[in-house]
């Protein structure tokens, strides 16, 4: 049957404009569903291909007896255990000198990818890894000096799969270029180093496809008898855990925005369809008075929604697979993972068609049932059903409104003339609010709570390692430069925190009482007393509650003691426990551990953390203490900052898309209702035209009706923003990142300043019909 | 074209005409696809006079209505309706003119749906200065809808919602009214009750001047215009115009 298709394609040409928006927003859906869900299937199988690879351990453990890695061996699913060592040393290269790490060189969990040079075949020798090689521009034959101790050769540069994010610590992950470095080397390097420092670990890797829970659960559970003080499975590994953050972020994308996209364009197709099927009454009913029956109909006006549909699922498909592959490649180059895994996975076209083709059948579903029971009859006369026409709410709720200028009460009285086409309005505001908001808030979150953690938090100046113990002398002489205001120790060990339900594996910082170089956010705006102060998420991990008890095990001095949880501290970054010195001093004075004073002292384990006068050249101030014979290092706390803003980059790229896209999301279905609105008003809008009444004014009648849909819009707009912003937020908060939503009051305003911005804009083809209109034929056609 | 004179201006049009047209010619398109909708078209029409334009499908009257009403603008000649030309004007000046100086009622209604038969007619009272609401329920008791004020379209026939039309016309206080088939959408009798409001008008001195392919109506004219193919073949004063309930078709 050639006819009812031809009649389709001149229905869609005659108002292309309304079906190539509906058409852009399921092609738009679509394309991001394709795009963010192969980014997000590309990125877990490219880290994943590296951890295979490289047999990344799937549980990393520190401490234990000594038979810890026989009893390991017998674990059901476990295929190796190797054992290994690391410790946190300063290390020079060239005049710089930072805290970094020695990690000894291991052979079948935690292989090394190197990519420039050659394995260690001697002893004092090392090799780079590729974020301290890049940074120091290090070459085979280059050195790098463990602070004090020895000189380590350099052989060549390796990618790790524990540092494809160069974290120190869960607590301690963005560290500026510079400010930490690991150097994989021979065992002879571990032996010279202050073995306070060095740390035993165990490096267990499982067989392939087991129950991954449930052999970590069973690792976890024999290492914890036999004595391990941190037990962090892989999923927990600082650098797998801040790369995840992106894969989550697009596992959320791939389905929170594209669901949104695709349910503004069914509600733009309905409301289409639903205009064409009204406008088509008297053909509907030619064509079932002479013969054709109800399913060919339906099916017929079915076909606008499946066409629609179809065509902006392959379109889509065909624009996100290469996006999606191109993100991935971005991400991948970006963050420097060796691996670039990119697929063609069935499930992202077939996924595409469904959501698309679902989108446009379903919204034509409603117009194309409305068609079929017209009856043939009623259909042949032409008449249109009369409008229900009433006064509005506002008048009926307000009598005095009546009183308004007619033009006005006009106006109003468009609202409620066809509610579900003004219903579709208020959707398409309240969808557009949510996803400008979002992203809008996201952006928020991030600046004020990185402001927090650089400007409360760890709002100190510089950081100073020496190459000595860190003693009253050393603070005073650090003190004592021109430009430093404040000087303070601080004690930062590894911890491992046992609680009622799990242990936590976190990083222990010990401030004087009454510090000035950190902020603690805690509920009483003050720090630890004689217990503990935790991350929130310490209590979530542990089970404990603040007034319990925490077990505090402390591995690099061979302690362990109980503390009550006095306080949380909602941190951005990391979930650290706090003690102050005073405390710890006397815990491990009580404890008796032999020579303590001396080990707290080490440098690296302790720091000194500096405050500078206002106005001083920071620059200056940190070169002159770096020139104290005590110092090693005297570095930017600051610094991290910029590293942080550097990576914010692609973050602000993808924010921007998301807003763009909410513009052209609230834009598409405005401009697609008020066609319709004004396409079912034209002979009424001509006569006015012909009765004398201006386009302009007209045009205002216009735009007043649908800023008012928009101010009602805007309400559950703000209360849906609002709800999905912090819901957003929150699948971002993990033990590392505090991702609590926090906005500036401006940003709710400005969303809805947008919305009203966006609505003048969308009416701007419309209002260009209205002075276009050809007055002379639309008067004498009968209106519908 | 006569020669320009700005728009709105009076002219010394001779005395008492409402319309007055002189080789009046529109023409679409160009070369042979060329269509001469009006050719060399010339009238007059006296103020107060029931005009009823007659012709044929393709004879250029709904093309005349539209060319007076100034809803298009002519290819050629002169054309002063109630003292102004109608050469030369602008998007605006034509919204005026409509505005201030005739009313249109179309075969189709065309009410807004939303507003009652009294706030249709107040939403043209409210441009033109004055008390709106008043003015509007005077023009609706003219037409005899003092009642029905408060109905909306949905609720009145297709004869009183041609009366409120009407109304609206009426309510500008404008000199002249052009009506385009308006009793087309409406049964006989309907249409002679709305045939006498109209005639009505011209006893308060109104010009009407109605387009219709009914020859029948031509007989209550005042006077009769005949057109054919884009040229005036007739233009027959009706010395005896015949009552609207006298006419039956």
């Amino acid at each position: 049957m050639k006819g009812l298709p031809l009649k389709r394609r001149r229905d869609i040409a005659r108002q292309r404009g309304q079906f190539l928006t509906v058409l852009g927003t399921i092609v738009l859906g679509v394309m991001m569903f394709a795009a963010t869900y192969d980014a997000y299937r590309n990125l877990e199988a490219s880290y994943n291909g590296t951890y295979d690879r490289l047999a990344f351990a799937d549980m990393t453990i520190t401490g234990g007896s000594p038979s810890l890695a026989d009893a390991l061996t017998t674990v059901d699913g476990v295929a190796l255990v190797e054992a290994r060592r690391q410790a946190d040393v300063p290390l020079q290269v060239g005049d710089d000198v930072f805290l970094g790490r020695v990690v000894a060189l291991t052979g079948d969990v935690n292989q090394l990818d190197v990519v420039a040079g050659e394995r260690p075949a001697g002893t004092a020798e090392g090799l780079a890894e590729t974020h301290l090689a890049e940074h120091f521009e290090l070459k085979p034959g280059h050195a790098v000096a463990v602070l004090g101790t020895l000189d380590v050769t350099v052989t060549g540069e390796a990618i790790s799969p524990e540092y494809l994010w160069p974290a120190r610590s869960s607590q301690e992950f963005f560290e500026a270029p510079g400010e930490f470095g690991v150097l994989f080397v021979t065992e002879d390097v571990l032996d010279a180093v202050d073995q306070a420092q060095v740390l035993s670990q165990l490096l267990v890797r499982y067989e392939p496809d087991v129950d991954t829970a449930a052999v970590d659960a069973a690792v976890r559970s024999t290492a914890l008898e036999q004595g391990a003080s941190g037990v962090v499975a892989q999923a927990d590994q600082p650098s797998n855990e801040a790369l995840n953050l992106d894969v989550t972020g697009f596992e959320q994308m791939a389905v929170f925005f594209p669901a949104m996209f695709l349910l503004v364009s069914g509600l733009a197709a309905y409301t289409l369809l639903t205009r064409l099927v009204h406008s088509q009454r008297s053909v509907i009913g030619t064509l079932r008075a002479n013969g054709f029956s109800r399913r060919t109909v339906l099916r017929h006006y079915l076909s606008y929604g499946l066409w629609l549909g179809a065509l902006g699922a392959v379109l889509g498909i065909a624009l996100g697979i290469p996006a999606g592959w191109a993100m991935t490649a971005a991400y991948t180059a970006e963050l420097g993972i060796p691996d670039t895994i990119r697929e063609l996975r069935w499930i992202t076209p077939v996924g595409g068609l469904a959501f698309g083709i679902a989108a446009g059948v379903l919204s034509a579903w409603v117009p194309a049932r409305t068609a079929v029971r017209l009856a043939p009859a009623d259909a042949l006369r032409g008449d249109s059903p009369a409008t229900p026409a009433r006064r509005s709410l506002l008048e009926r709720v307000l009598p005095p409104s009546s009183r308004l200028p007619v033009q006005w009460r006009m106006v109003v009285r468009g609202i409620g003339r066809n509610p579900r086409r003004s219903s579709s309005v208020v959707v398409a505001i309240a969808l557009a609010m949510t996803l400008v908001y979002t992203t809008w808030a996201m952006v928020d979150t991030v600046t004020i709570l990185l402001d927090r953690h650089f400007d409360v938090v760890n709002h100190h100046d510089g950081d100073v390692v020496t190459s000595a113990p860190v003693d009253d002398a050393a603070v005073a002489a650090v003190a004592g430069v021109p430009g430093v205001r404040v000087a303070e120790p601080v004690v930062v060990l590894d911890a491992s925190l046992e609680g009622p339900e799990d242990t936590y594996s976190t990083a222990l910082f010990a401030y004087e009482s009454a510090t000035e170089v950190h902020g603690f956010v805690t509920e009483s705006g003050e720090g630890p007393g004689s217990g503990v102060v935790v991350g929130e998420a310490v209590l979530e991990e542990t089970g404990v509650e603040v007034g319990g008890t925490l077990r505090v095990s402390l591995p690099g001095l061979g302690v362990a003691f109980d503390a009550t949880v006095e306080d949380t501290v909602r941190e951005p970054m990391g979930s650290p426990v706090y003690v102050s010195r005073e405390t710890l001093e006397d815990v491990l004075a009580s404890d008796g551990a032999p020579g303590w004073q001396d080990a707290i002292a080490q440098p690296g384990t302790s720091v000194i953390a500096l405050l500078l006068e206002d106005g001083t050249d920071r620059g200056a101030v940190l070169d002159a203490v770096e020139d104290l014979p005590v110092v090693a290092s005297a570095t930017d706390a600051q610094a991290a900052w910029s590293m942080i803003e550097q990576y914010m980059g692609l973050f602000y790229l993808i924010v921007g898309l998301m807003l763009a896209f909410g513009g052209v999301l609230a834009v598409a279905l405005i401009y697609n209702v008020v066609s319709v609105n004004l396409a079912e008003r034209t002979g009424e809008l001509a006569t006015m035209r012909a009765n004398g009444i201006s386009h302009r004014r007209i045009g205002r009648y216009v735009l007043a009706e649908n800023m008012i849909l928009t101010a009602i819009g805007v309400v559950p707009g703000a209360l849906i923003a609002h709800t999905a912003a912090t819901w957003l937020m929150s699948t971002y908060s993990t033990d590392m990142l505090s991702f609590d939503l926090e906005t500036r009051p401006a940003t709710m305003a400005l969303t809805i300043a947008a919305m009203f911005l966006v609505t003048a804009v969308s009416l701007w083809p419309g209002m260009r019909a209205v002075r276009r209109l050809d007055i002379a034929t639309e008067v004498r056609e009968r209106s519908q | 074209m006569g020669k320009h004179v700005a728009a709105g201006a009076a002219v010394d049009a001779p005395s008492g005409h409402a319309i007055r047209a002189e080789n009046l010619t529109k023409t679409y398109g160009t070369g042979d696809t060329a269509v001469h909708a009006l050719e060399d078209v010339t009238f007059g029409i006296p103020r107060g006079e029931f005009v009823v334009m007659l012709g044929p499908s393709g004879s250029g009257k709904t093309t005349m209505l539209n060319v007076v009403g100034a809803l298009d603008a002519p290819t050629g000649g002169d054309l002063h309706v109630m003292g102004t030309s109608l050469s030369d004007l602008g998007e605006d000046a034509r919204t005026h003119y409509r505005l201030s100086s005739i009313g249109f009622v179309f075969q189709f209604f065309n009410l807004v749906p939303t507003l009652t038969a009294l706030e249709n007619v107040e939403l043209l009272a409210e441009l033109t200065g004055g008390n709106a609401e008043t003015r509007a329920r005077d023009a609706l008791h003219q037409v005899g809808l003092g009642d029905r004020v408060d109905h909306f379209p949905g609720q009145l026939s297709g004869g009183e919602q041609q009366r409120v039309s009407i109304a609206r016309a009426l309510v500008k206080d404008v000199p002249l009214l052009l009506c385009d088939e308006p009793t087309g959408a409406l049964d006989i009798d309907t249409g002679i009750n709305i045939l006498r409001v109209l005639r009505d008008t011209t006893e308060r001195g109104h010009t009407v001047l109605l387009v219709t392919h009914n020859s029948e109506i031509a007989r209550m004219a005042d006077r009769v215009l005949r057109l054919l193919d884009g040229r005036l073949v007739a233009d027959e004063p009706n010395v005896a115009p015949a009552a609207p309930e006298d006419l039956t078709w």
